[in-house]
This record gives C-alpha cells, structure tokens and sequence, in this order.
C-alpha cells in the first residue's frame, strides 16, 4: 500500500465579495497517495483552483475564510503559521502556474530565479553548489544549453521554454507534491504535449506526486492514474482513469465526456455541449446543485443534497439515483 | 544532369543538430533602457549637460584660485573679464567660485533630499500596499494628514527651532517630501502584486521581505526613477527658492537661491550678478526635467511597443 501523501477532509472555501459569500469549495474529501497523478477536472468556475490554492493557503489572505483540514503527513497545514506556510510551499508542495508568460519575474534571469527559490529553502548549500543543481534541474527539464540560458531574461524565451522553466522552479526543492494549476492551457498542442511528457518523465525520475488542474479531458486521460471531477464546489464523482472514462456514473460526468469532439463524428453533427450554465455560488443552494441542467433529475434531486456513494470499490459518485431508494 | 546530385544527398544528422546553436546573447534591461535613451537626443543632451555641471560643481570653486569666502573690496562688481570670468560681487568675491560653490551646495540639497525621499519613499509605500488592509489604510491615511500640513508653515518652524543651515533644509524638504514618492510606489506594487509571478514566488516560499525586495521593488524601478529624476530638480528648486527667501544657508557660504536674491537688489547695475546663478538654475532644471520626460517614455511600460 502506498503512503498517503496528503488528506484533505471537508474542505470549504468561502470568499467575501461585494455581493455576499460566496461558497467556492462545499466540503471536498480526497487524498493524495506517494506517486500518483491525480486529475481535478471541472468547468470554469466550479472551485477547481480555489481548492488547489487552498491546501498552500494562496488564496487571497483577507478576502478567504478557509474551513476543514489538509492533512500532510500528519499535520494540519490549515493551522500553520504564515511562517510554518513558506517552509511547505515550495519544499514540500510546490505548483506551477496556467500563464508562463506572467509567471516569471521580467527583471530577473531565470538562473536566478530558480537559485533564489533554491537557497530560500537550503540557505546552507555553498552558491558554487546551487548553481551546479539549478543548471542539473535546467537540463532536466530539457531547456537546452542551460550554461547559457542561466543568464537569459523571460522575456527571451518561448512559452513553452518558460513553463520549462517554471517547472524546473518549483522541483528544483525537490517537493513531495506538484500542484498543477492548468499547466497546458496557455501553450498551443504541441507544446502542451511536450509539456505533458515532461511531467510524466519527471514523475518517474522524482517520484513527486502531481495533482493537475484542467478542463481538457484528454490530458486528463493522457498523464492521470485518478480523476476527481468537480461541479459546483463539490466532487461529484472520482475513479481511476479507466474506469472513469469506461464506467461515469454521475450524469454530469457522462455529459462531460459525451461532449468531447470525436475525429470520426460527421461533419453536419451539432456538438454536443451541456445546456444551461453552473449554478451561482452566491446563493446558497438546495438540493443537487446539477439537478436543474440533469436529464435523469428526480423529485428528490431538488429536496435533498447528494451524498457520496461507493459504486464500486475506489469508485464514488454523487448522484441520488445510486441511492438504495431508488428503483431503477 | 547529374553534376548537382549531392545536393539532393539526405541531409548528416549532426548538421542539422548544428543549425540549432544559435548565437545566444541576453540584453539585460538597463542594457535595453540605455539604447533607448541614446535614440532620445534631447535627454542625452541633458544628461550631458548635467554631466558637466557635476564636474564643475566639484572641480569649478578651484579653478579660478580664489576660495567663496575671500574679499577684496577694492575690485567690488567687477563686470566679468579675463581673471574674474562670472565677475564680483558686492564684496568683491568671485563669482565663478562662488556659483559653482552655490551649484554643489545645490546638488547636494537635491540629491541628499531625494536619496533619503526614494528611501522612506519606496519602503513606506512598498511595504504599505504589500501588507494591505488596516495597516495600508493606516499607513496612508498617516501619509496624508503629512500632506496636508502647508510645507512653509513646516520650513519656517524648523529654522525656528533648529536654526537655518543645509541640514534644516534637507530635513525639511524631506518631511514632507517623500509622500510623493511612496504614493507612487504603492500605486505600482498594487499593480505589480496581483501578477502571477508574485503567486508563483509565494507559492515556492518566498518571504514577504524577499518578495517585496526581489520581486516588487525592481519591477517598479521605472516608476521610481522618473520619479526620483523629477524629485532632484524640484528639491533643487525648493533649496534655491528658500535661500531666495532667505530661510536657506548663511552667508558666506553661498548656495544659487541665496546669490540670485542678492543679484537681485543690484540687477539694474551689476546684472551678472543675477544673471549666473539664475542661468545655472534654470540649465539644471530644464536638463533634470527633460532627463525625467526621456526616462519616462523609456521606462513606462504603458508606451513600450
């Protein structure tokens, strides 16, 4: 059995606005185990980054009131002190961005950065020495000439030669964990394939467990070993990749897939797409928050919230129609 | 027809590995901000001209090998000739040492006023838009109330209390001086903090002092710098419009505002003696300024195409 990384258990996330709260993340269970790739994959809007950002606590600081536990390796990282926080983020849990174009700091060389991250957290490693790991850590994510491009701006490089480079930033401390917050998005196919392998290799040199942020169901099926799918604040439904993508349970997961473009669809096809839009967060909501787009809905669906039901063993799913009541 | 045939030979491997090695230079942007600059005549006139005013303010007072101090009231308004080359004053000292012993008086009151304004300035500002919330509203709400004192009313209680002399000068100048400076600063690392590089540093464990010395303060160095070029001059001023008034050094030191207003009484007869000091002003603060405007469409990010 594999060690279990991180356990996050009943997370919620509440922002102030000029508007009201508004309850991003609803009470999120999941955990992340020595290793694995695990995929979060929701649309816009429905709490994906919020969550991610909340187990570093990089949420806006006076705008967020954060709730439940994120446990590492034993601890609550949501009672840490600020200064107890800067000794994770980076050596522990790391992440990478959605934009490499803004991600990196213009008035500094990349060299730099990376070493500035580097001795933040090893101050005693002789400069000599951390130079010689930045260039080693360059390399590894296959920027070319690193002697050379140390010294080179952002400014300089590609995109997809600064996403590179910021993910040489964040696992140059050699973290135990990788956020990946939509690190494709940015970067045209290619590239984002490139990308995708790059993650891949590293995981199998460090052995960092990676949790990637996306809405593109193929990188989710490219890279990921366990997908999480969000809606609405909430997990809706986790499997491992092949079952998730042979067996969805959760209609809206089903909808999801089934709307993915195929190649072979003939050309006059309408594409799919789920009708109507996520419900406002604002309010609070009664009921299966999916209930009012779901074509399986049922009377009960608008009285009473979901709870999660284990389909199969390591398979959960939010819907109602799991529920033993149900005759179908 | 078969001559060229090697031509359409497939391609060595290892050549086509070669054709990657581009040449690899990185500009750095002060490299860039210089080029830029250069393109500006104007403002490379003025940091010429300001280059040469430098240099006399510290070599000028020796040159003639008279000192400001020294009288000889036989030669009294001398208009300017070959030994006197600015002419004498009332008493007899020569001007040439004496302005460009007013123009390092000056230079100093400028540069000493905006060094410790960009200091207080930038920290004060830099520090209250990081830490946000109460403790930014306190911060400039306090930079506000400072503000609003009537800056005469502070110079002159200060000479009231501690005495006329440069220090008094800078001290006041700065009281209330770098108010300006750390405004601007806040109004940038507003800005600055919500890119994502700042996320991305704090999400890697970056320090909030790191964060501000490292990621904030050089990304606002543009707005600080034409700032700092239009501090110099305007304290400068300040300095010669004090001494015009009389709240500014004493006698027989001379500083430009001081020998502009005794010029002034003798303009009808002995015009050189207005005339000098005032030229000196005006050059140094048209250089600064226009230094200032070329550094801004250099720096501002707004109009960089």
């Amino acid at each position: 059995m594999k060690k279990k990384l991180l356990d996050v258990k009943d997370l919620h996330v509440r922002f102030s606005t000029s508007r009201g709260q508004l309850h991003a993340v609803r009470g999120i269970h999941f955990s992340i185990y020595e290793g694995e790739t695990v995929g979060i994959v929701g649309e816009s809007g429905c709490g994906k980054s919020a969550a991610v950002k909340a187990l570093t606590r990089l949420n806006p600081r006076y705008t967020t009131h954060l709730e439940g536990e994120v446990l590492y390796e034993g601890n609550n990282l949501l009672n840490y002190s600020e200064a107890q926080m800067r000794g994770v983020r980076g050596k522990e849990i790391s992440m990478i961005f959605q934009d490499p174009m803004t991600s990196l700091n213009p008035t500094m060389t990349i060299g730099n950065q990376i070493l500035e991250g580097y001795a933040q957290h090893f101050p005693s490693t002789p400069k000599a020495k951390a130079r010689l790991t930045v260039l080693e850590m360059l390399r590894k994510v296959g920027i070319p000439f690193p002697e050379e491009r140390f010294n080179a701006y952002p400014h300089t490089l590609s995109g997809g030669m600064r996403q590179r480079v910021m993910i040489a930033l964040a696992l140059a401390c050699e973290p135990k964990i990788l956020l990946a917050d939509e690190p494709t998005t940015a970067l045209d196919v290619t590239i984002q394939a490139q990308i995708l392998d790059l993650l891949k290799f590293i995981q199998k040199e460090t052995g960092t467990s990676i949790l990637l942020i996306t809405h593109d169901m193929s990188v989710i099926a490219n890279v990921c070993d366990r997908v999480l799918v969000m809606y609405a604040g909430k997990i809706i439904e986790s499997a491992s990749v092949e079952t998730l993508f042979s067996h969805p349970q959760h209609p809206y997961t089903q909808r999801l897939l089934a709307a993915i473009p195929r190649l072979d669809q003939p050309k006059d096809q309408p594409l799919l797409s789920i009708e109507g839009a996520p419900p406002n967060l604002i309010h609070s909501l009664k009921g299966c928050s999916f209930c009012p787009r779901c074509r399986e809905a049922m009377t009960i669906c608008k009285q009473e919230d979901p709870p999660t039901f284990e389909v199969k063993e390591n398979h959960l799913s939010a819907c109602l129609k799991h529920d033993a009541r149900c005759i179908r | 027809m078969t001559k060229n045939n090697f031509l359409f030979e497939p391609i060595e491997k290892e050549q086509a590995q070669n054709q990657e090695e581009t040449s690899y230079s990185s500009v750095t942007y002060w490299q860039d901000v210089w080029h830029k600059l250069k393109q500006n005549k104007l403002a490379l006139i003025c940091l010429i001209i300001l280059s040469i005013l430098f240099a006399m303010a510290i070599i000028g007072p020796f040159i003639s090998g008279y000192t400001y101090y020294q009288t000889q009231l036989s030669l009294k308004n001398t208009p300017p000739n070959a030994t006197f080359w600015f002419g004498t004053d009332e008493l007899g000292r020569d001007l040439f040492t004496r302005c460009w012993w007013g123009a390092r008086i000056s230079f100093f009151v400028g540069i000493a006023a905006s060094t410790i304004d960009l200091i207080i300035g930038v920290l004060f500002g830099a520090i209250a838009a990081l830490a946000g919330g109460k403790t930014e509203e306190w911060m400039m709400r306090f930079a506000d109330i400072l503000y609003a004192i009537p800056y005469l009313l502070v110079v002159i209680l200060l000479m009231v209390v501690i005495g006329s002399g440069i220090f008094t000068i800078i001290l006041a100048l700065t009281i209330t001086g770098w108010i300006n400076m750390a405004r601007i600063v806040r109004s940038q690392v507003l800005q600055i903090k919500q890119q994502d590089f700042i996320t991305a540093a704090t999400a890697l464990g970056a320090s909030k002092k790191r964060i501000l010395l490292q990621h904030l303060i050089p990304n606002a160095m543009g707005a600080i710098l034409v700032t700092l070029t239009l501090t110099i001059p305007s304290a400068i001023f300040a300095e010669a419009f004090l001494s015009f008034l009389g709240l500014g050094v004493q006698a027989p030191i001379a500083s430009l505002g001081t020998m502009a207003n005794d010029g002034l009484a003798a303009l009808r007869y002995y015009p050189w003696r207005l005339f000098f000091p005032a030229v000196l002003i005006s050059l140094t603060m048209l250089s600064f300024n226009a230094l200032g405007d070329g550094l801004r469409d250099v720096l501002d990010p707004r109009l960089k195409t």
